[in-house]
C-alpha cells in the first residue's frame, strides 16, 4: 500500500490538493508578514478572513458578479484594518488582546450575517478552474499547478510581489525599517503611523481576499466559522516562514502537502489511525517551527507601540 | 572648499542658528525655561548639563521631535518652523543620537536610503546611496563599507554611518547627543579628530555632554543648563573644570572622591576559569579568573556587551556557568542558589536598576525589603509584620538620604538617583561581604554619582570585597584599587590603579594586549 | 415593524381627531350603541392571494358565500389583504383594520398567532378569529378571539383510499410544502387512506419545504412520475405546479383546500373542499349577540365544513364513488377511525404555563447538520404546541468552545427554563457537573446513552441516533449507483454518532458489493470547510464517483462533488438545496420523536433518566429522496425494501464488517 503513495495519480492528487490548500493560507499570512515587517502583530486575521469571505459571498449570491465580490472583500478587509490600525498605531492598545477582540468581532458578526441576509447554506457559481493555455498541457506539472482557478494563480503570484516591494522599493525600505527600529524610521522622517496603517489595511485586505478564496473560490459556499481556525495557522506560517515572503510559501506548501498527504494515507487504507494522520501537519510544522524559529529573529519592533513623547 | 559659503559635501553653510526663549513644558515639569542658545558655522559649541537639566529637550525641539510651547528658531536670522524631524532636515539640521537611529537589519546604504526619495522612484537606488557614501567617506574621512549589516558594525563605526546619514541629507549643522558615552578612548579621540574637522570644513557642531573635561577638550564656547534652566554661556577658554563643575551643580564637587590607602585583606570572591553562556547562547565569558580581596575594590573596565553583565550574574547565581568555579570566602558556591549565596552576604547592585533592582509597582517599603522579606525584623513564621517594616524602612530612607513622599510611594515615581538610593539602602545596609556594584551611576547626575561613590568607599573601609563593573573610565579611575579590563568575555589584563592610564586601558579595551602593541606601532 | 407601530399610532390619533371632528354635526353618531347600523364588517388578512386555488381562496369564497346569504353588501361588508407572507406586514394590516372598527377581523394563517396575541387585547370590542389552530388565547384572559381549524386528515383518508383504489403502478406521489400543520395532517390522512386499501402501495411524500416554489412542486411531480407513481396529490399554494406536471403526465390528481378541478378538468378526480361558511356563520351570530370570541372551530365532514368535491368531468367509475361515499359515511359516524397523526399530536401534553426550552448547540442552527436537526424538530414541536405561547424556544448556537457551552447551559439552567437541551456530546462532562446543582430543571444531553443516573444523577435525559440504519440504506443505494466501485466517505472525528453513520455506510456498501473500495477520510474537525473540500478533492482523485459525509463541514464537500459530477448521500438533515443535481437522498433526524416523549414525561414529574435511540422504525430516522434528482424507480425500491428490512428486522446491520 505505501508503494501506491508514489504512484503518478496520488502524487498528482497530493500535489494539486496541496496548491490549492496553501491558497487562503498565502493570501492571509503574506498580508500579515507585511503587517508584522512593520511591527504589528495582527491576530485578527481570523476575523478578517470570514468576513471578506461573507461579504465577497453575499456579493456574489447577489447580482452574480466575481469582480463586486472580490471588491466586497477587498473592502471589508480594509475596514477591518482601518479599524485595527486605529487601535494599535494611536491607541497603542496591547496588539494580542485586541487583535483576538477583532477575530471574535468577525466571528459573531460573519456568523450575524450569515443568519439575517442567508438565513441557511447557499451556494454561488465562483471562480471557475483556468487552464493555462499549453502549460496545462505539460504533463504532471500542468495538471498540477496550471488547471486551478484565478484566485490560486494570484496567490502564488502574491509571493514574488510581495517579496520585491519588501525588498527593491523604497516603501518596503521603510516597512522593514519601522518594524526594527521605528525610532530611527521616525528620526529620519518616515511616518511610523503612516507605514503601519498602510500595512495593516493592506494586511485585512489580503486577509480579506484569503475569505473570498474559499467562499467564492475553492468553495463558493458560505457557512459560519468556515475558515475554523486557518487565519491563525497563517500567523504561525509568518513565524514559520522568518518573515519572508519565500519562507512563508514554503510554509503554506509544507503545512498544504503534508495535509493532503494525509488525506491520502487515509484514502490508501495505510493503517495509521486517523487521529495521528490529522495531527501529521501540526506535528511537523511545530518540529519545522523549532528547528526555523532558533536561527531566525523576528522584527525587533514586533507588537512594540510606537510614540515620541513618552 | 574654494567657495567659502559651501561645506564639503556640496551643501551651504549655516551661518548662524538661533534659538529664542525657548520654552517647554511637560505635565508638571517645566522642561526648558526661557532658553536662548546659538551656534554658529566653524565652532564646537557645548551644551552641558546634569540629566534633567534640559539639554535633550531643548535640543529634540531643534530637530523637531518636540513642539516648543513658546519661543523661536532663526537660521541665519530668518525665522523657521520645524514640526518634525523633516523640516529640521530641509533646514540642514542633522541629529546623531545617544542610542543610535540605526536599523540593525538593515545595510549601512539602506540605512542612509531610509526616509529619501529615490531616483528610481518608487524602487531603491541603493548602488546610487552606496557611491555617494563612498564619495563623503572620502571627504570627511569616515570609511566604512555601504554593503555592510549595522549589527556587523563596532560601535565608533556605527556612530560613523550616524554622521554620514546626517551629512548624507546635507546637515550643515549637526547635534551629537552625549556621543562619548559608548565609546574606548581612542574612539573618542577618532571621534573628536573628525569633530574638529568638520569644525574647520565651516559645519557647525553641537556638543552635548556631562563630561567636563571633554568639552574643555573639543569645545569652543559652552552653554550650561541646570534645572530647565541657562546658567550662562561662556568661551571655552575662559572656563575651567570647576568653574563649570559648580555652574552644572549648583554647588561646589570634588572630582576624586578621598579615599584612604587600602589595606587589601582575605580573598573574600574569587572566579577560577569561569565560562557562561549570553542569552542568545552565545559564549559570553571564555574562562575568567579575577579574585577580590577584603577592603579593595576591583574596577572591571570594558565597553559595554563584552561580558560585564553575565559575569555580575554568574556571580550571583543569576547565569549559570558553563565551566570553571564561583568561590565566595573561600567556598564554592557554584551550584549554590541566589538565595544561598545571598546568605553568604552577597549584596547586588544591578546594571538595570529599573528592571532588575527594583519592582515599579512596588511601594519604597514594599522595594526596601524584597532581599530579606522573609527574615526578622520584617517577618514572622511567614507573616510580615508591617509595623516593624514601617520602623526600619523609615530608618533607611533617612540614613541613604532617599527624597520620597513616604514609604507608601510606588517606586515608578521615584528619580533615578532616589532609585539608586534604594537599592544602596537594600543592599549595603546589611553589612555585606562581598558587593557586585554593576553601572552603579549610569544616567544618575552628579551629585547621586558622588553619593554613591561615597557609600562604595564607606563599604571598602568597613572590610567589604567589591567588583565594581563600569563602562565610565573616570569612575573606575576614581575608585578602584586595581583595575582589570574585558574584552569579548576575557580578562585582558589587571592593572593597579596607582600607576594605570586611560591610554592604557583603552587599548586594552579596545582589545589589543600589552605583547601586541609593539607590533601595531611597529 | 417600530415604524409601523409609529404609523399606526399616528393613525389612530389621526382617526380620533377625526372622529371628534365629524362628531359634531351629527350627534346622534355616538348616541345609538346598540343599534346594528350599516353592514357587519369583516376583514380578512392571508398569505397568499385570494384565488390560490387553496388555503386563501377557501376563506375568501367561504366569504362570499356569506355574504350571500346575509343579503349582499348592504349587510355585509368584506375587505381583504392577501399575499400577507410577511407576518410584520399582516400584523399591521390586522391592527389597522381593528382600529377602523371592523366587526370582525379574521387572522388567516397559523403564522399571525403572536401577532394576534398583542392586538386583540387593545381592542376589546373588535372579535377576531385566527386559524388554523385550537388556540383562542382564553388562557391568557383574551376574550375576543375565536380559533377555527380544519380536520384535513379525514379528506385526505377519502383521496387516500380513492388514490390506492385507482391507482394501476401500485405508486403514488405526494407533494407537500412543509411537514407541519394543516399539510402535514392531510399527507397523514392519505397515506393511511391509501394503505387502508392496500397496505403494500407506495406512497412517495415529497416534501419540498417551501409554499411558494411552483417550479420545485413541478419538480417533485415529475419525480414521481419518473418512479412510476400514476396518481398524485398535494397540498398547499404551490401545487399548481405540480397539476401541470400531472396533467401532462396524464396522472390523475386529488386536490384539497379548494376546488381544483378547473386546472386540469381530465385528471383532477376529486377535492377536499373547506367550507370555513360553517365557522364563519356561528361566529357572526356570537359577534352580533355581543360574544367576541373564546370558542374554537374544527371543521370536519361531519359538521359539513368539509366537503369531497368530486369533479364532474371526471369520469369517475360508479363503484369507486360509491366507495368513497362509504368511508366518508363511515368517518361520519365514527365507523373508521383517522389516527395517525391526529393521535399523535395529541401525545403532546399540555402545560399550565409556557413550556420554556433552552438549547445549547455546536454549530449554526442553519448548519445543515446536526445543530439544525435539533432546532428543526424543537419548532415543528413548537409549533404543534401551538406557538410560541404554548413553547418558547431559545439556544445559543456556534458553542464549540466546551466552556462557553457549560456557562450558556448553567445561565439557561439558573434563569428557571423547564428543559435545557445540551446538544453534543463533547458537553457530557460539563452536564455531569450541572445538572445536580439544579435538580428541578430536566436537561436532555444528546448524542449519547448515558444518563448519569448510575451517578446518582436523575435529571438528565440521554438521546441517539441509530445512524448506522441511515447510513445503511444509503450504503446500499450508493453501492447500487456507484459506477467506478469507489466510494468516499468524509468525517469529522472517528468517535460517536459520525463513527456510527460511516459503519452503518460502509456496511451497507459491502452488503450489495463487496469488492466496492470505500475509502474513508477523517479529516479532525468539525469546521474546517476547506479540508473537507480537499478530502473530497482527493476520493474524486482517487477515482471515486459516490461521496458522503457526516457533520456541519461538509458543505464544502458537497461543492466539491457537485463541481466533479459525483453522487451524495447526506444525513442529519436534508442537504438537497445544496447541490440539487448530485444530491440522492439524505438520512434526515427527526428528533421530535425523543422531544415528545421527554415532554410527556416532565408533564408526569419525571425529569431525567431515560435515554431514547431514533431510529427507523421509530420514525426518528427517515430518509428523505431530493426531488430534484432522478433516481431510478428500481434503486428506490431497493431503498424502500432495505428500510422495511431494517425496520423488520429482516436486515440486521453488522458493524464489524
Amino acid at each position: 500500500m505505501i508503494t501506491e503513495l508514489v504512484s503518478s495519480t496520488v502524487l498528482i492528487g497530493i500535489l494539486a490538493s496541496g496548491i490549492r490548500l496553501a491558497t487562503p493560507y498565502l493570501y492571509a499570512a503574506i498580508g500579515e508578514t507585511f503587517g508584522q515587517r512593520s511591527g504589528v502583530l495582527n491576530l485578527g486575521v481570523e476575523g478578517q478572513m470570514l468576513l471578506g469571505a461573507f461579504a465577497a459571498f453575499y456579493l456574489v449570491f447577489m447580482t452574480g458578479n466575481l469582480v463586486l465580490g472580490l471588491l466586497a472583500a477587498l473592502a471589508v478587509g480594509a475596514l477591518m484594518g482601518l479599524a485595527m490600525a486605529f487601535v494599535t498605531v494611536n491607541l497603542k492598545a496591547e496588539q494580542g488582546i485586541s487583535g483576538i477582540g477583532f477575530y471574535l468581532f468577525g466571528l459573531g458578526m460573519s456568523d450575524l450575517l450569515f443568519q439575517r441576509m442567508l438565513g441557511t447554506v447557499e451556494t454561488v457559481s465562483g471562480f471557475s478552474k483556468v487552464n493555462i493555455p499549453f502549460l496545462s498541457d505539460i504533463p504532471v506539472i500542468g495538471e498540477i499547478l496550471f488547471r486551478q482557478n484565478l484566485l490560486v494563480y494570484g496567490a502564488f503570484a502574491l509571493v514574488p510581489i510581495a517579496w520585491f516591494v519588501l525588498n527593491k522599493t523604497t516603501l518596503g525600505l521603510k516597512i522593514r525599517a519601522v518594524g526594527e527600529n521605528p525610532e530611527a524610521a521616525d528620526s529620519l522622517g518616515v511616518s511610523v503611523a503612516k507605514v503601519r496603517y498602510f500595512t495593516i489595511i493592506l494586511g485585512g485586505m489580503l486577509s480579506g481576499i484569503a475569505g473570498a478564496s474559499l467562499s467564492i473560490g475553492l468553495l463558493n459556499v458560505f457557512q459560519q466559522n468556515m475558515t475554523s481556525g486557518l487565519g491563525f495557522i497563517a500567523v504561525a506560517l509568518v513565524y514559520f516562514g522568518g518573515w519572508r515572503p519565500w519562507g512563508v510559501l514554503g510554509g503554506a506548501l509544507l503545512f498544504s502537502m503534508v495535509n493532503s498527504l494525509q488525506l491520502w494515507i487515509q484514502v490508501l487504507g495505510i493503517p495509521i489511525p486517523s487521529d495521528i494522520a490529522v495531527m501529521m501537519p501540526y506535528v511537523l510544522t511545530i518540529l519545522a517551527l523549532v528547528v526555523t524559529v532558533s536561527r531566525v529573529r523576528g522584527p525587533s519592533a514586533l507588537t512594540k507601540p510606537f510614540g515620541r513623547e513618552e | 572648499m574654494s567657495d567659502r559659503n559651501v561645506l564639503p559635501s556640496g551643501q551651504a553653510k549655516i551661518d548662524e542658528l538661533e534659538m529664542v526663549g525657548i520654552v517647554k513644558r511637560f505635565p508638571g515639569v517645566l522642561a526648558n525655561d526661557d532658553i536662548d542658545f546659538d551656534v554658529r558655522a566653524g565652532e564646537v559649541h557645548a551644551l552641558l548639563g546634569e540629566n534633567g537639566a534640559g539639554k535633550s529637550t531643548l535640543m529634540k525641539i531643534l530637530y523637531g521631535l518636540y513642539q516648543a510651547d513658546e519661543g523661536e528658531i532663526l537660521v541665519s536670522g530668518e525665522r523657521v518652523e520645524i514640526t518634525n524631524p523633516t523640516d529640521a532636515i530641509a533646514h540642514g539640521i542633522g541629529m546623531i543620537h545617544q542610542h543610535f537611529m540605526l536599523v540593525e537589519t538593515l545595510t549601512v546604504a539602506e540605512n542612509v536610503a531610509l526616509g529619501l526619495k529615490s531616483t528610481r522612484g518608487l524602487l531603491t537606488d541603493i548602488e546610487h546611496v552606496s557611491e555617494r557614501i563612498d564619495e563623503l567617506a572620502r571627504l570627511y574621512g569616515l570609511f566604512v563599507d555601504p554593503a555592510a549589516y549595522i549589527w556587523q558594525l563596532s560601535v565608533g563605526q556605527q556612530q560613523r554611518v550616524e554622521i554620514l546619514k546626517a551629512l548624507y541629507r546635507g546637515a550643515a549643522l549637526l547635534i551629537l547627543d552625549e556621543p562619548t558615552a559608548v565609546l574606548t578612548p581612542q574612539e573618542v579621540d577618532d571621534l573628536f579628530r573628525i569633530m574638529r574637522q568638520m569644525a574647520d570644513d565651516g559645519h557647525a557642531l553641537i556638543f552635548i555632554s556631562h563630561k567636563l573635561h571633554e568639552v574643555i577638550e573639543i569645545s569652543q564656547r559652552v552653554t550650561v543648563l541646570r534645572d530647565g534652566r541657562k546658567i550662562g554661556t561662556k568661551p571655552t577658554s575662559e572656563t575651567t573644570k570647576s568653574d563649570l563643575g559648580t555652574w552644572m551643580v549648583g554647588r561646589e564637587v570634588s572630582f576624586r572622591p578621598i579615599k584612604s590607602e587600602s589595606e587589601p585583606g582575605e580573598v573574600r570572591l574569587r572566579l577560577d576559569n569561569v565560562s557562561a553562556l549570553s542569552n542568545r547562547e552565545t559564549p559570553a565569558l571564555k574562562g575568567v579568573s579575577l579574585e577580590v580581596r577584603s577592603g579593595e575594590i576591583l574596577g572591571l573596565a570594558g565597553v559595554s556587551g563584552n561580558g560585564q553583565r553575565e559575569l555580575a550574574e554568574v556571580i550571583t547565581g543569576l547565569c549559570p556557568v558553563t565551566g570553571g568555579s564561583v568561590f565566595l570566602e573561600g567556598e564554592d558556591v557554584t551550584d549554590k542558589s541566589v538565595a544561598e549565596r545571598t546568605e553568604r552576604m552577597l549584596s547586588y547592585i544591578p546594571e538595570e536598576r529599573m528592571r532588575d533592582g527594583m519592582i515599579r509597582n512596588f511601594t519604597v517599603a514594599e522595594n526596601l525589603i524584597l532581599r530579606e522579606h522573609n527574615k526578622a525584623p520584617y517577618a514572622r513564621s511567614g507573616f510580615l509584620d508591617l509595623d516593624q517594616i514601617a520602623v526600619h524602612t523609615g530608618d533607611l530612607i533617612q540614613e541613604y538620604n532617599v527624597k520620597t513622599p513616604s514609604q507608601e510611594t510606588y517606586v515608578k515615581s521615584l528619580s533615578g538617583g532616589n532609585i539608586q538610593k534604594l537599592v544602596l539602602a537594600r543592599e549595603l545596609s546589611r553589612q555585606p561581604r562581598v558587593i557586585v556594584a554593576a553601572q552603579p551611576t549610569r544616567g544618575l547626575d552628579i551629585g547621586a554619582t558622588e553619593y554613591v561613590h561615597q557609600q562604595l568607599i564607606r563599604q571598602r573601609s568597613s572590610g567589604a570585597a567589591t567588583l565594581l563593573i563600569s563602562e565610565d573610565l573616570d569612575e573606575i579611575l576614581a575608585l578602584s584599587d586595581r583595575i582589570a579590563v574585558i574584552y569579548e568575555g576575557e580578562i585582558m589584563g589587571t592593572l593597579d590603579a596607582h600607576d594605570a592610564t586611560a591610554e592604557e586601558i583603552g587599548l586594552l579595551m579596545a582589545g589589543v594586549r600589552p605583547d601586541e602593541r609593539s607590533e601595531a606601532v611597529g | 415593524m417600530k415604524s409601523y407601530k409609529w404609523m399606526t399610532f399616528l393613525l389612530l390619533i389621526a382617526l380620533m381627531l377625526g372622529a371628534c371632528a365629524g362628531a359634531a354635526p351629527t350627534e346622534d353618531t355616538t348616541g345609538a350603541p346598540d343599534e346594528p347600523a350599516g353592514p357587519f364588517r369583516v376583514a380578512v388578512v392571508m398569505p397568499s392571494a385570494i384565488n390560490d386555488l387553496a388555503f386563501s381562496q377557501s376563506m375568501y369564497d367561504a366569504l362570499l358565500t356569506v355574504q350571500e346569504r346575509m343579503g349582499g353588501e348592504e349587510k355585509m361588508e368584506i375587505v381583504f389583504s392577501e399575499s400577507m407572507f410577511v407576518v410584520d406586514d399582516a400584523a399591521a394590516a390586522i391592527r389597522d383594520y381593528a382600529s377602523q372598527g371592523f366587526d370582525l377581523v379574521i387572522a388567516h394563517g397559523s403564522q399571525y398567532g403572536s401577532s394576534l396575541q398583542e392586538i386583540a387585547p387593545d381592542f376589546p370590542e373588535t372579535a377576531f378569529a385566527w386559524g388554523t389552530t385550537l388556540d383562542t388565547f382564553e388562557d391568557q384572559g383574551i376574550t375576543n378571539v375565536f380559533a377555527y381549524e380544519a380536520a384535513s386528515d379525514q379528506g385526505g383518508f377519502v383521496n387516500g383510499v380513492l388514490a390506492a383504489t385507482l391507482s394501476e403502478s401500485g405508486v403514488i406521489g405526494v407533494v407537500g410544502p412543509i411537514e407541519t400543520g394543516d399539510a402535514k395532517l392531510y399527507v397523514d390522512g392519505f397515506v393511511a387512506g391509501a394503505q387502508s386499501v392496500n397496505p403494500d402501495i407506495d406512497v412517495n411524500v415529497n416534501w419540498i419545504g417551501s409554499f411558494s416554489d411552483v417550479a420545485l412542486s413541478a419538480e417533485a411531480a415529475n419525480t414521481h412520475i419518473s418512479a412510476g407513481a400514476d396518481v398524485l396529490t398535494g397540498t398547499a399554494q404551490m401545487v399548481v405546479g405540480a397539476v401541470g406536471v400531472a396533467e401532462e403526465a396524464g396522472a390523475l390528481w386529488f386536490g384539497t383546500q379548494a376546488d381544483q378541478s378547473s386546472l386540469a378538468p381530465d385528471i383532477v378526480v376529486a377535492n377536499q373542499v373547506y367550507r370555513w361558511e360553517v365557522v364563519l356563520e356561528d361566529v357572526i351570530e356570537l359577534v352580533q349577540s355581543g360574544t367576541y370570541g373564546a370558542k374554537s372551530y374544527r371543521i370536519n365532514l361531519a359538521n359539513g365544513g368539509e366537503e369531497i368535491v368530486f369533479n364532474p368531468g371526471f369520469d369517475l367509475p360508479e363503484d369507486v364513488k360509491t366507495l368513497a361515499e362509504d368511508t366518508i359515511a363511515g368517518i361520519i359516524d365514527g365507523s373508521i377511525v383517522v389516527g395517525g397523526s391526529a393521535a399523535e399530536a395529541q401525545t403532546l401534553p399540555s402545560f399550565e404555563e409556557t413550556f420554556r426550552v433552552a438549547v445549547v448547540m455546536p454549530s449554526a442552527i442553519n448548519d445543515l447538520a446536526f445543530s439544525q436537526s435539533m432546532y428543526d424538530a424543537l419548532v415543528t414541536i413548537q409549533e404543534r404546541m401551538g406557538g410560541e405561547e404554548k413553547m418558547e424556544i431559545v439556544f445559543s448556537e456556534s458553542m464549540f468552545v466546551v466552556d462557553d457551552a457549560a456557562a450558556a447551559i448553567r445561565d439557561y439552567a439558573a434563569s428557571g427554563y423547564d428543559l435545557v437541551i445540551a446538544h453534543g456530546s463533547q458537553y457530557g462532562s460539563s452536564l455531569q457537573e450541572i445538572a445536580p446543582d439544579f435538580p428541578e430543571t430536566s436537561f436532555a444531553w444528546g448524542t449519547t446513552v448515558d444518563t448519569f443516573t448510575d451517578q446518582g444523577i436523575t435529571n438528565v435525559f440521554a438521546y441517539e441516533a441509530a445512524s448506522d440504519e441511515g447510513g445503511y440504506v444509503n450504503g446500499v443505494m450508493a453501492a447500487t449507483l456507484s459506477e467506478s466501485g469507489v466510494i468516499g466517505v468524509v468525517g469529522p472525528i472517528e468517535t460517536g454518532d459520525a463513527k456510527l453513520y460511516v459503519d452503518g455506510f460502509v456496511a451497507g456498501v459491502s452488503s450489495v458489493d463487496p469488492r466496492i473500495d470505500v475509502n474513508v477520510n477523517w479529516i479532525g474537525s468539525f469546521s474546517d470547510v476547506a479540508l473537507a473540500a480537499e478530502a473530497a478533492n482527493t476520493h474524486l482523485s482517487a477515482g471515486a464517483d459516490v461521496l458522503t459525509g457526516t457533520a456541519q463541514m461538509v458543505v464544502g464537500a458537497i461543492g466539491a462533488a457537485e463541481e466533479n459530477g459525483a453522487l451524495w448521500f447526506g444525513t442529519q438533515s436534508d442537504q438537497s438545496s445544496l447541490a440539487p443535481d448530485i444530491v440522492v437522498a439524505n438520512q434526515v433526524y427527526r428528533w421530535e420523536v425523543v422531544l415528545e416523549e421527554i415532554l410527556t414525561l416532565i408533564s408526569e414529574g419525571k425529569y431525567g433518566g431515560q435515554a431514547f435511540v431514533i431510529d427507523l422504525a421509530n420514525g426518528g430516522e427517515e430518509v428523505a429522496f431530493n426531488p430534484g434528482f432522478d433516481l431510478p424507480a428500481d434503486v428506490q425500491a431497493l431503498a424502500e425494501e432495505t428500510i422495511q428490512g431494517i425496520i423488520d428486522g429482516s436486515i440486521t446491520i453488522d458493524l464489524g464488517g
